[in-house]
């Protein structure tokens, strides 16, 4: 390297005109400096293959499992103590923020990060004083991150921040599921549907539980589907439903079932069959990126992508067990817009588990965000060094260009 | 002194640097901080030690442990235990787990935590000492088995000898037959599954087990027996009916 310097000090008006050059190995330092990168490079490399290998959880879900969906994550609680792994899981609401909430043992409300680090937990004593549940039975969360609370034990919605706070309560019979779009809540309930504003003001109440046209037993499943139709799973009638808000009945699904034969779990083998409906019993819903309806039927262990016009079956994923990729009774389904992934509510399992269904109209940034989903700042630290050192490097450049430029 | 002056006696100061040493350099403290960015995301994202389970087998594991936690002196529980670190892979947690179970039980608990030590054993292809535990399982076994008899005689009970734990029996004597068979000791492994079939006299496994065993001795008409009696008890054991195919060849 050649190192340039002023003989003396400089004076003014006077340029420096005498320089020293002093000879060095400029070879050795640079073979120097690039066998201790390569090895930084191998060390470090080695190191996080090793961490990445031991860090994999035991017990992955086969291909054989999982061939025609992605598992992505399974989450079993927020510890590892009984009362820290979910208990029965009967519902799952991912908020606009990505946090994935649930309840446990129908008292407990969680929150989990994307990447399945619990965030909040809110363990409610149960009764009927202020702050306290009864038995929570669906869950849904509004653009503003509000948490919708379907209490059936009180027959209340609880509005409850993400702080956990319950900041009001909206009376309603037997509420089972809720709904929020913009700044309407429907809630399907024991005796019927009803609308709310999302203040608690009703704004729609029709149906009553039978198994009539226009009745419903016990929903355990309603989704908007747009501004103008609620759908509406109507569980033991093993059909759906598609209201307009204010409780015009737009069609039934299958058509066969327009009148039920019988409550449908109830009634005999033969029966069942007679009555010719593809679900089983058919219970929370969601919409994915494209639309599309997504139903949970937790007597076929079976998740459903639905037609958008009439709710006929498209594509059916899943199948009983255990093991991650497998369903236990799940009752519950929510789609993260953000990273094009579903929750379930597979609740026999004491667990939800995340999973990817084809043709869910996700973008290929929803993707990304899913792949990196964790806590992603951090590796925002490198990146922000790294542009930093590029920018003085390239001032310190430019300026030696200039004063080049000023002395040649 | 002029302000440009002075910009240009600070420049020409200053050593004209080699710019690959200098992209060196930088590259070398990119890749540290990169690491430790990593070693950062691996501890606040808890993937290094998560919280909590993230797999089934990872929740079965916390569950058995939670039972042995709550119920040490039940050797159920300790070879559940045993079982899911194995099935983990966790074998040196497995093998010290199996110890201290072993420090605590006795008789017939002890008797089945061995069980899951000689799979432990098995799983590890150390077939000397699978057969070594499986031994003492054998006579301990009996001895329980003995035991146990007496004090039902002493109360007045009838007893069917077969009838008395049949699957810890059948369990200790298939686990001996394995480990004679990972010493290729065929007729030990005949012996084992026979005295196994007389607790559990329709488990299709033993059959086709003891068939292979014949099979493996030269004992053609026994091994067809035994793959037939499988099918009988299970008319769906693949491996039956191709074992059974394949002596009748």
């Amino acid at each position: 390297m050649e190192d340039v310097r002023a003989s003396d000090g400089p004076s003014e008006g006077q340029y420096v005109t005498e320089v020293v050059y002093e000879e060095v190995d400029n070879g050795r330092q640079r073979k120097l400096l690039l066998a201790v990168l390569v090895v930084l490079v191998i060390l470090f490399s080695g190191v996080g293959i090793f961490v990445w290998r031991v860090s994999q959880p035991a017990g992955l879900p086969t291909a054989e499992t999982t061939d025609d969906f992605e598992w992505i994550r399974s989450i079993y609680g927020w510890g590892t103590s009984p009362e820290e792994l979910l208990n029965g899981p009967v519902d799952v609401a991912v908020a606009p923020d990505g946090t994935i909430w649930t309840v446990s043992g129908k008292t407990t409300l969680v929150g989990f990060l994307p990447d399945g680090r619990a965030q909040q937990v809110f363990a409610y004593e149960r009764g009927g004083e202020e702050g306290q549940v009864g038995s929570i039975e669906g869950l849904d969360v509004g653009d503003d991150g509000l948490i919708y609370a379907a209490d059936y034990g009180l027959n209340v919605v609880h509005v409850i921040s993400p702080q956990g706070e319950i900041l009001r309560t909206i009376g309603v019979q037997l509420p089972i599921e809720v709904a929020v779009r913009g700044d309407r809540l429907a809630v399907a309930a024991g005796p019927g549907i009803a609308v709310f504003t999302t203040d608690g003001e009703l704004v729609s109440q029709f149906g009553s539980r039978g198994n009539g046209e226009d009745q419903v037993d016990l929903p355990h499943g309603i989704v908007w589907q747009s501004d103008d139709v609620i759908l509406v799973s109507d569980t033991q009638n093993r059909r759906i439903k598609a209201y307009s808000p204010d409780g015009r009945l737009l069609y039934v699904a299958p058509e066969s079932m327009r009148t039920a034969t019988r409550a449908g779990v109830m009634s005999s083998e033969g029966e069942r069959e007679a009555a010719d409906t593809p679900y089983q019993l058919p219970s929370g819903m969601t919409l994915d990126g494209s639309g599309r309806p997504i139903l949970v039927d937790p007597f076929n262990f079976e998740i459903y992508a639905l037609a958008s016009t009439d709710a006929s079956i498209t594509a059916r994923w899943g199948g009983f067990g255990y093991g991650d990729g497998e369903f236990a009774y799940p009752t519950g389904i929510d789609y993260d817009a953000e990273r094009d992934y579903f929750v379930v509510a597979d609740t026999a399992n004491n667990r939800l588990q995340i999973v990817g269904l084809p043709g869910s109209g996700g973008s290929a940034l929803a993707g990304l965000r899913r792949t990196i989903s964790g806590p992603v700042w951090l590796c925002s630290i490198p990146l922000v060094l790294l542009l930093i050192a590029v920018l003085v490097a390239v001032r310190r450049r430019a300026e030696r260009k200039r004063i080049d430029s000023q002395n040649p | 002194m002029a302000e440009q002056d002075v910009e240009i006696v600070e420049y020409l100061e200053e050593p004209v640097r080699d710019p690959v040493v200098g992209w060196l350099q930088f590259s070398i403290a990119f890749v540290i901080v990169l690491a430790l960015t990593g070693l950062a995301y691996l501890l606040v994202g808890g993937v290094i030690t998560p919280s909590a389970p993230r797999t089934a087998l990872e929740a079965q594991l916390v569950a058995v442990r939670q039972a042995v936690q709550a119920q040490p002196e039940s050797g159920e529980a300790w070879a559940d235990y045993v079982t899911a670190l194995v099935a983990v892979d966790n074998h040196s947690e497995a093998h010290r787990q199996l110890e201290a179970g072993r420090q605590i039980l006795s008789g017939q608990q002890l008797l089945l935590l061995n069980i899951s030590g000689v799979d432990l054993l098995l799983s590890e292809d150390k077939y000397e000492e699978a057969f070594e535990l499986a031994e003492d399982n054998v006579s301990l076994q009996a001895a329980e088995r003995e035991r146990a008899i007496k004090d039902e005689v002493a109360k007045g009970v009838f007893i069917d000898e077969k009838l008395l734990g049949p699957e810890i029996a059948t369990d200790t004597y298939l686990t001996h037959a394995k480990a004679a068979a990972g010493l290729e000791k065929w007729e030990t492994v005949v012996e084992s599954l026979s005295k196994a079939l007389e607790y559990s006299p329709r488990a299709a496994d033993l059959f086709f087990l003891r068939g292979d065993a014949y099979e493996r001795l030269g004992r053609s008409e026994e091994a067809v027996a035994d793959y037939q009696a499988a099918l009988r008890f299970d008319p769906e054991f693949e491996a039956a009916r191709v074992a059974l195919e394949k002596v009748g060849e």
